[in-house]
């Protein structure tokens, strides 16, 4: 649950609060259903895939960020990774010290 | 506690290090908003780097000491100068669009002969005079000055191919 309320919480903010209706525009997601994923119902492995491919297709258009990082650990040397990793875990730590007191409330407000 | 701290952890400690401060003072000196002070301050406070008394914030000076030598691991700082580095880049290139000029940043490539290299380094030798005299100047005649104020340099040279050397090693 940890995980859905993560990814619906990302797809809000990268696409500016979506109405229901636009979500389920995006998706192809039936607009009852995405009420009840939007209030925590469980949702199924195909609909997280969906969320998470408009998320990905968001943030890199054309190429996943993942397939890049993919790349990258097969191809670069163990030090830059190291560098990379470093400054990713800085920003996440940046990150978590800017939202750590945000809300617990749903998604979907 | 973790290695390293961030850009705007170390200000809270230089501004505590300076004077302990409430809240309000700290939100004054770092230019920080009061959110993400209370959330550094908290994890500080986890650390025992930090104490806490009567709505005040202090060094817990022991601790720092016995932690300074992690905090100031030389890869550490390596992260941090970089972290102060992207961060002044990225302002210069937001600034110029909008025609800004607050952060300023020079990269020049010159050749340089022995004569000119000595002459250049007496301007370095200068600068980095006039820079501790200032430091020395502020500790015997304190101006109240603020935290965010403060001018932040960063300057140095080095050969071409060292750049160039340190771009392939870095893949």
């Amino acid at each position: 649950m940890k995980e859905q309320k993560e990814i619906l919480q990302r797809f809000m903010r990268l696409f500016n609060q979506p109405t229901l209706q636009e979500i389920s525009n995006q998706t192809g997601i039936q607009i009852t259903r995405v009420f009840r994923i939007m209030n925590f119902a469980p949702m199924k492995f195909s609909e997280y895939l969906i969320f998470k491919n408009l998320i990905d297709s968001k943030i890199c258009p054309g190429d996943s960020f993942e397939a890049t990082l993919d790349k990258s650990l097969n191809e670069l040397s163990l030090d830059t990774i190291g560098d990379i990793k470093q400054q990713i875990e800085r920003k996440l730590l940046l990150k978590k010290l800017l939202t750590k007191n945000d809300s617990k409330g749903a998604v979907y407000a | 506690m973790r290695d390293g701290i961030l850009v705007i952890e170390r200000m809270v400690l230089e501004s505590l290090f300076k004077k302990e401060k409430n809240l309000m003072e700290m939100e004054r000196d770092t230019g920080l908003d009061s959110g993400i002070l209370k959330n550094i301050l908290s994890n500080f406070m986890m650390d025992n780097l930090i104490k806490y008394q009567k709505g005040v914030y202090s060094l817990n000076k022991n601790e720092i000491m016995g932690k300074l030598k992690k905090i100031n691991d030389k890869k550490q700082i390596k992260e941090e100068v970089g972290e102060l580095f992207t961060s002044m880049l990225n302002e210069y290139f937001k600034k110029i669009e909008q025609d800004q000029k607050n952060v300023d940043i020079k990269v020049r490539k010159i050749w340089l002969t022995p004569s000119e290299e000595k002459i250049f380094n007496t301007y370095l030798i200068n600068l980095e005079t006039f820079m501790k005299n200032v430091e020395q100047d502020r500790k015997i005649h304190p101006k109240n000055e603020k935290l965010k104020e403060k001018k932040v340099f960063i300057w140095g040279a080095t050969d071409y191919s060292t750049i160039a050397n340190g771009c392939l090693q870095a893949i």
